[in-house]
Order: structure tokens, then sequence, then C-alpha cells
């Protein structure tokens, strides 16, 4: 069965934005939220790097564990879902993710924050598949069309990759190898500089 | 004897606070966590009515349409 994920190679990346845009069209993203952004290190300096953010679908998600009303799950194809019905708008999910993938559209004086709002791997939600209501609440459910998520589907670079893990670790073996990929591709001194 | 009356009326209502906790819904994390979540498979409606395979090799041709280095040539 498809493990579905999402991989953005840094080396690609040039910050258009083109899936925050998307991804905000596409799934009608409340006004303040951006389920996808695209984050940049060095931004302006040697060895600027874009990465596009948003929910990594974790395999054991602290949102899950921290849920009080277990809003939040997991299917089969290891994407993170949740049901906007059941969420209280408590906000441990936000505090758990190390990503700040949940977001909330509003701000209230005794801290109201709304329903939960994040990345659906563009899989809808708990919601009859392909449904309006799921439109509305979640989002376009392209998983259930066989598309993958938009954000992938329209990076300019592809840059950003979404899908069966295998097949995308397949995809980057490729780049790797046409890049001229050596044992120090991924090590210490790519990642952080030379030593000093 | 205050301290004793004390340390044991607060021990039971530590006691009996956690009578009043729910156990967490373990169901939500396995492999049949949308199911119980309300959720149905993608392949479950139109258009692969049901056919897994069908929705997997859709999924697998269009993940490796990614790889412009195969496209292409």
């Amino acid at each position: 069965m498809a493990r579905m994920r999402f991989l953005c190679d840094a080396e690609r990346c040039i910050e258009c934005n083109s899936c925050t845009v998307a991804c905000k069209n596409e799934n009608h993203v409340p006004w303040g939220i951006n389920r996808r952004r695209v984050i940049t290190l060095n931004d302006g300096r040697e060895g600027e790097k874009s990465v596009s953010v948003a929910c990594m679908h974790c395999t054991d998600a602290p949102c899950i564990a921290v849920c009080p009303v277990n809003c939040i799950y997991q299917t089969p194809e290891g994407v993170v879902l949740h049901s906007k019905d059941k969420c209280i708008g408590c906000g441990y999910c936000f505090y758990a993710c190390p990503f700040g993938a949940p977001q909330f559209p509003q701000t209230g004086a005794f801290g109201q924050r709304g329903k939960m709002d994040k990345c659906t791997f563009c899989a809808g939600g708990p919601e009859p598949d392909r449904s309006q209501a799921e439109m509305e609440k979640y989002g376009r459910n392209r998983l259930a069309e066989g598309r993958l998520p938009l954000c992938a589907e329209m990076c300019s670079t592809k840059a950003l990759l979404a899908g069966d893990g295998d097949v995308l670790a397949d995809i980057m073996r490729t780049r790797v190898t046409a890049r001229g990929g050596n044992p120090e591709l991924w090590g210490w001194g790519t990642a952080y500089g030379p030593k000093k | 004897m205050k301290i004793f009356r004390f340390i044991f009326f607060f021990g039971m209502f530590c006691f009996l606070a956690a009578c009043g906790d729910e156990d967490r819904d373990t169901r939500l994390y396995g492999p049949d966590a949308a199911k119980v979540a309300g959720d149905t498979a993608p392949w479950s409606n139109a258009p692969f009515h049901g056919n897994q395979l069908a929705w997997d090799h859709q999924q697998e041709k269009r993940a490796r349409l990614q790889n412009e280095y195969t496209r292409i040539r």
C-alpha cells in the first residue's frame, strides 16, 4: 500500500511560492492561514536555501497523541487528517507540532481560536469523499480522484514532490546520481559548512 | 492530627479525581483509525469504485511523472 510523503528538494526550491498559492486557491484556505509556506535560510546571502514546509504527516504524530477529543487520526496511507466537527480549538496540537502545521483562523480576547486547519495532503476529511461538505471544510480531495496534492503538481522546478515514499526516494536517487552525488553529499560539511 | 487528616483527604481527592478520566481512544492509532473516525478509503467511490489496485497504479504513475529525467527522454 502506498505510504504518502512529501519531499522538498532544497537544491531546487527557488522560493517562488507557487505551492503556497496553489494550496490556498484550491482548498479555499481561510484568511490568515497558510497550510504550506516556504522557509528561506540565509536569505539574500551566500548559501541561501529555501524549503517548502507543510504538515509532515508524521508516522507517530504528536498532534494525535495530545488531542483531548481524539479528532485527529491517521489513514492507512499515512495521511494525518482531522475532524473539524469534533475539534474544540484548544490549540494543543499546535503546541505539540514541531513544524507549526496546525493553524487557527481566529484571534480573540479570550483565546477563542476557531477550528484547527492544516494541510490534508489534499485528502479531504471524514466527510464523504468529494462531497460539498468535505470541500467546504477541508478543501479538495485530490487523492480520491487519483491525483496528488496540488502543491507538488504545481511546483515550477519539481522541488516539491509528493506521493509514495518509495517512489520519491527513487526520484531523489536519480537526481543525486545526475548531480554527481558522492558519499560526502550528505555529510557534515555539506549540511553545516567545513569544520573550523 | 490535622496534618494526617489533610493528607488523608488530599489523597482521597487525588484517588477519586482519576475516576472521571476516560481512556484514550487508542483505536485512532491503528490500521482502522480512519474507519473509527468515519472516513473512507480514497478508492472507495468514483472513479475507482473500490478498486485499490487501480488507485495504487494511478498514484504511482502520477508520482513517477514528477521525475523529468525519465519523462523527457
